[in-house]
């Protein structure tokens, strides 16, 4: 029994030895499809700790192409399937840089972290999934480097077909025909080029050093030097601004009209940067921009131990007119694009604020304020014309677990449609009601045949996805009126098989307002000593200079203007709006939660009485003072949601009079 | 006239370039101030401007291949490493372990592989022309092929290292090829041991898994010590248990057999406590033993971080955690005028 129990011991830790060794044989049906909305490696191995790739095997290698979904798109012994000797065990070489350039055919171009110990290749050559292969040397020639000097980043850039055929050629062709000058002569015959970026510096006697951090061209150029990747304050390039901060991974748009201006160039940098912007060499930035996906939100649907993976290789459609095929979220807060929305995209579980600000998308990190939603918050997005049953706006509180999908609560929103009427009214009424059931479902052929008049014989134009009460006036809004949420599309196809958005997005809620605690007036005499004006009070006579003091508070403050009036005949001052970024001296004691410090009365601006002009009087006078936040709000009729954030509903007024004479 | 004037605007920066593309001119001289590293010796991820002391070859562009001290000093440029092979390449240096300064024997690897193919970056090359292949290493994990080499140490008294290095060096790197058990008799034979790193993860190896994050020794065969020993528990480190494989980049120890008073670099960063850097230095089993920007800041370069890629560190007897003494030359370099 002693020896059977052994035995047994024996048998389990081989079984969990083979599991972890993962001695995994290359296969061609690997789950490329997965990686349809990006794909990266890590720099290093980790354990992915919820769900299961697809051979079972929760070891990832940083060899291994995934999705930022959390999934494994190919093993890297299927990447190189085509280069392993028949009846060889499979190497994890690593993947240096990845462009993935047809999923059904599963095409994929990349470069590896380690020689081929069979001597196929080298590190530095682009292969491609097919079998072919381009050797390095032949990528740098024409920048006078005979050597491979590594492959770090690749990204081909031109019409996909075309780059579809010169893949089927690189079949055809050896190693010595690419090194004889063919490269060239085929990506112009094929209207194509191939972008990436070295692993060494070339320094050269005569011209500018072509840098590991600058993008090249395979026809011979610098395409974007180093200092041209990153901001200015980044002290990139060299020699001028002083480092060379690398170029570990580049994805871009396929095709480019102007070739001069290169915009939607993705990429990761091979060391971190501590200045303004900050940003790791994980993370994914935009060119001449900031951190666009932080390393954290991309690996964090793996649920890894650490929260920073590095990022080797990545790829991704950046097409602008590849729009997404399944339905999704692309406005909240009104017409505000999600991704101006900081966590406004991001992979199931990223992270975000949930801010809105102005050109975030654009320019990171965007126009001040950062804009939290209130009230009604109209969600709108894609919904196809078929295929879907119904469809809902999902939501859970930010920091939540992620539940299955249909397990979260769901948008609730009652319509109220036009709707034709007959003789003798012959005419459109707001009669009809379209609601969503308990659990925010709303059947989508109804609602797309009341939007476009199909079903209602009116249309119904301001339809949205949902419009989120989100103040609870109705009583099914949010828990937490000011909380911050997480929220994702969820829908039935027609064969009753649930699907949910593969991002999610990030909203901060208010639904509070600003409140002026305490609110001052103070004069100075003659001899600089300061008094306060007493209600209803006054100053002596000759004084036409007030310091005003208050107490202002708010989660998301904008700012604060003040009027004075009065006199004979009545006239008005008026000062401001002074929102609380916009650098000058009446905002220096003010920030975004108000005044500062907090629960202190400070000192604001001073007014002049001598603004009133002629009007300024012996008389009795009235300042206002007004605050506002940043909250975005939408009124909602049950036919359209308009946005009222303007209103000074919103807005709290403080006033005091006082005495004044010239 | 306008000719002229345009050449005139065109010299100056001919010159400046001239100088500035010193890694090539530099193969034909010896640059090499080795003294200044007898202590402390590292390479960077990245090139950089520096701002700091003047380089002796008048070059203020520092490789990501140079050899560099504490004190703001290029020890070796990468020609001066590579100069028994005649390079006028620079290919980057991946790992260091500066054995002997009076006689320049500084034992390293490169990031990038000889164009003429006389070594890989996996091989472990030294000053005096040693090439031993990235296989022969491997040889006792009966790994086949090369898997690159991320970190180097040599361990044994300071006489058998070096005779052990002028042994090797006669062999030529076909040698242990040939004869797959040269490199451990030869290292048995003299007492010595190498405690490497590789770059990738061998999952093939007949017993178990070796990570790129594993110290392993070359003349035993053995992993000297897992990701997970080399980190404090509070990070995870190490798989498949404790999660991620932070790598090993850099390793470096008193020439004893005992990891445990060695000092290395990983990878990847910790945002989690003990937080750490790619770049930083740290302590076997503890925490930070050198932050990455006192390394780096006497080149005063424009930027606080640019990794650590090899790394030296020169213990002397009975130093365990010599932090002390690096504190005193710190101390020391600073008082020079």
């Amino acid at each position: 029994m002693k020896r059977y129990l052994r035995l047994m011991g024996i048998l389990i830790v081989l079984v969990t030895l083979l599991a972890l060794s993962g001695v995994v044989q290359g296969q061609t049906n690997y789950p490329l499809t997965n990686c349809r909305d990006g794909a990266f490696s890590t720099e290093e191995d980790f354990m992915m700790r919820e769900n299961e790739p697809y051979d079972g095997n929760p070891y990832i290698s940083d060899g291994d192409l995934l999705s930022p979904s959390g999934q494994v798109c190919a093993r890297n012994a299927d990447l190189l399937v085509s280069f392993n000797p028949a009846g060889m065990a499979p190497v994890d070489l690593g993947l240096d840089a990845v462009d993935i350039l047809n999923i059904p055919e599963r095409l994929v171009a990349f470069s590896t972290e380690l020689d081929d110990p069979y001597g196929k290749f080298t590190a530095g050559d682009l292969l491609f999934t097919n079998g072919g292969m381009i050797p390095n040397a032949a990528l740098v020639q024409h920048f006078g480097i005979t050597h491979d000097i590594g492959l770090d980043a690749v990204h081909f850039v031109g019409v996909p077909e075309n780059i579809q055929a010169f893949a089927g050629l690189t079949l055809q062709l050896s190693g010595d025909d690419w090194l004889k000058g063919r490269l060239q002569d085929e990506l112009q015959r094929y209207g194509i080029d191939i972008w990436f970026s070295i692993e060494g510096t070339q320094w050269t006697a005569v011209a500018a050093p072509i840098l590991d951090g600058d993008l090249l061209s395979a026809s011979g150029a610098v395409l974007v030097p180093q200092a041209n990747l990153l901001p200015n304050s980044v002290p990139a390039g060299l020699p001028q601004r002083g480092v060379d901060f690398g170029l570990d991974a580049v994805t871009a748009r396929r095709l480019y009209d102007d070739a001069t201006s290169f915009t939607d160039i993705y990429f990761s940098t091979e060391i971190l940067f501590r200045g303004k912007p900050a940003f790791n060499d994980g993370d994914v930035l935009r060119i001449g921009n900031g951190v666009v996906i932080p390393n954290e939100a991309l690996i964090k649907n793996f649920v890894p131990k650490a929260d920073f993976l590095g990022l080797d290789a990545f790829s991704a459609p950046v097409e602008p007119s590849n729009p997404p095929t399944d339905p999704n979220i692309q406005t909240m807060c009104g017409d505000r694009p999600v991704v101006n929305f900081d966590g406004g995209v991001v992979p199931v579980g990223g992270g975000g604020t949930g801010l809105y600000k102005a050109n975030l998308a654009i320019s990171p990190p965007g126009d001040p304020p950062a804009r939290p939603c209130g009230e009604y918050v109209p969600i709108d997005g894609y919904l196809p014309a078929t295929g879907v049953k119904q469809f809902r706006v999902a939501y859970r509180p930010d920091g939540s677990l992620v539940p299955a999908v249909g397990a979260a609560n769901g948008i609730r929103t009652n319509w109220r449609l036009y709707e034709w009427h007959g003789w003798p009214i012959n005419a459109c009424l707001p009669t009809g009601n379209l609601d969503t059931d308990a659990n925010g479902w709303m059947l989508a052929n109804a609602y797309l045949g009341a939007k476009d008049g199909t079903l209602t014989g009116c249309t119904n134009s301001g339809l949205r996805l949902s419009v989120w009460d989100s103040a609870n006036h109705l009583g099914f809004g949010p828990a937490d009126p000011d909380g911050h949420y997480v929220l994702w599309l969820e829908w039935e196809d027609l064969g009753g098989i649930l699907h949910r958005e593969l991002v999610e997005h990030h909203v901060q809620l208010d639904n509070t307002n600003p409140v002026i605690n305490d609110f001052k007036l103070r004069y100075t005499d003659a001899n600089g000593t300061t008094h306060p004006v007493p209600p209803c009070g006054g100053a002596s006579a000759g004084v036409h200079t007030f310091q005003v003091y208050a107490n202002i508070a708010d989660d998301y403050y904008w700012g604060y203007k003040l009027r004075v009036r009065g006199g004979n005949p009545p006239a008005a001052a008026h000062y401001g709006w002074h929102n609380y970024y916009d650098g000058t001296p009446p905002v220096a004691n003010t920030d975004d939660t108000g005044t500062t410090p907090d629960s202190t009365l400070v000192y604001l601006r001073d007014i002049e009485m001598t603004d009133l002009g002629a009007s300024f009087v012996d008389c009795c006078y009235d300042l206002d003072l007004w605050v506002r936040d940043t909250a975005i709000r939408h009124s909602f009729n049950g036919r359209t949601a308009n946005d009222a954030s303007g209103s000074s509903a919103w807005w709290d007024n403080s006033f005091l009079t006082f005495a004044a004479s010239p | 006239m306008k000719r002229n004037t345009r050449w005139l605007l065109l010299m100056p920066l001919l010159t400046v370039l001239f100088i500035l593309s010193g890694s090539q001119l530099a193969v034909t001289r010896t640059n090499s101030q080795l003294a200044a590293c007898a202590d402390l010796a590292f390479s960077t991820e990245e090139d950089f401007l520096t701002q700091g002391p003047v380089p002796a070859d008048g070059n203020p562009i520092i490789s990501d291949g140079d050899l560099l001290s504490r004190n703001g000093v290029v020890c070796m440029r990468n020609n001066d490493l590579l100069r028994r092979w005649d390079s006028n390449v620079d290919l980057g240096l991946d790992a260091a372990d500066v054995l002997q300064v009076d006689q320049e024997l500084v034992a390293f690897s490169t990031s990038l592989n000889d164009p003429q193919q006389r070594f890989t970056a996996g091989d472990l090359l030294s000053t005096w022309g040693m090439i031993i292949p990235n296989q022969a290493l491997l040889m006792l994990f009966q790994i086949n092929g090369d898997r690159g080499l991320d970190a180097v140490h040599f361990v044994g008294s300071l006489a058998n290292i070096i005779a052990f290095n002028q042994a090797a060096s006669q062999q030529p790197r076909s040698a242990w090829l040939e004869n797959r058990s040269l490199l451990i008799t030869l290292l048995k034979r003299h007492g010595v041991d190498i405690w490497f790193s590789i770059e990738g993860t061998e999952r093939l190896a007949s017993t178990q898994p070796i990570y790129d994050g594993d110290l392993l020794s070359a003349a035993y065969g053995v992993i000297v010590a897992r990701n997970a020993d080399l980190l404090p528990v509070t990070v995870p480190a190490g798989i498949p248990l404790r999660g991620v494989d932070f790598g090993l980049d850099a390793f470096s120890a008193p020439r004893l057999p005992d990891f445990n008073t060695g000092t290395f670099s990983t990878e990847i960063l910790n945002h989690g406590k003990p937080t750490f850097s790619d770049g930083d230095i740290l302590q076997s089993g503890d925490g930070i033993y050198l932050k990455d920007i006192d390394l780096v800041q006497p080149f005063e370069p424009k930027a606080d971080f640019l990794g650590v890629d090899a790394l030296f560190i020169h213990f002397r007897t009975g130093q365990t955690s010599g932090y002390l003494p690096l504190l005193l030359k710190d101390y020391l370099w600073r008082a020079q005028p």
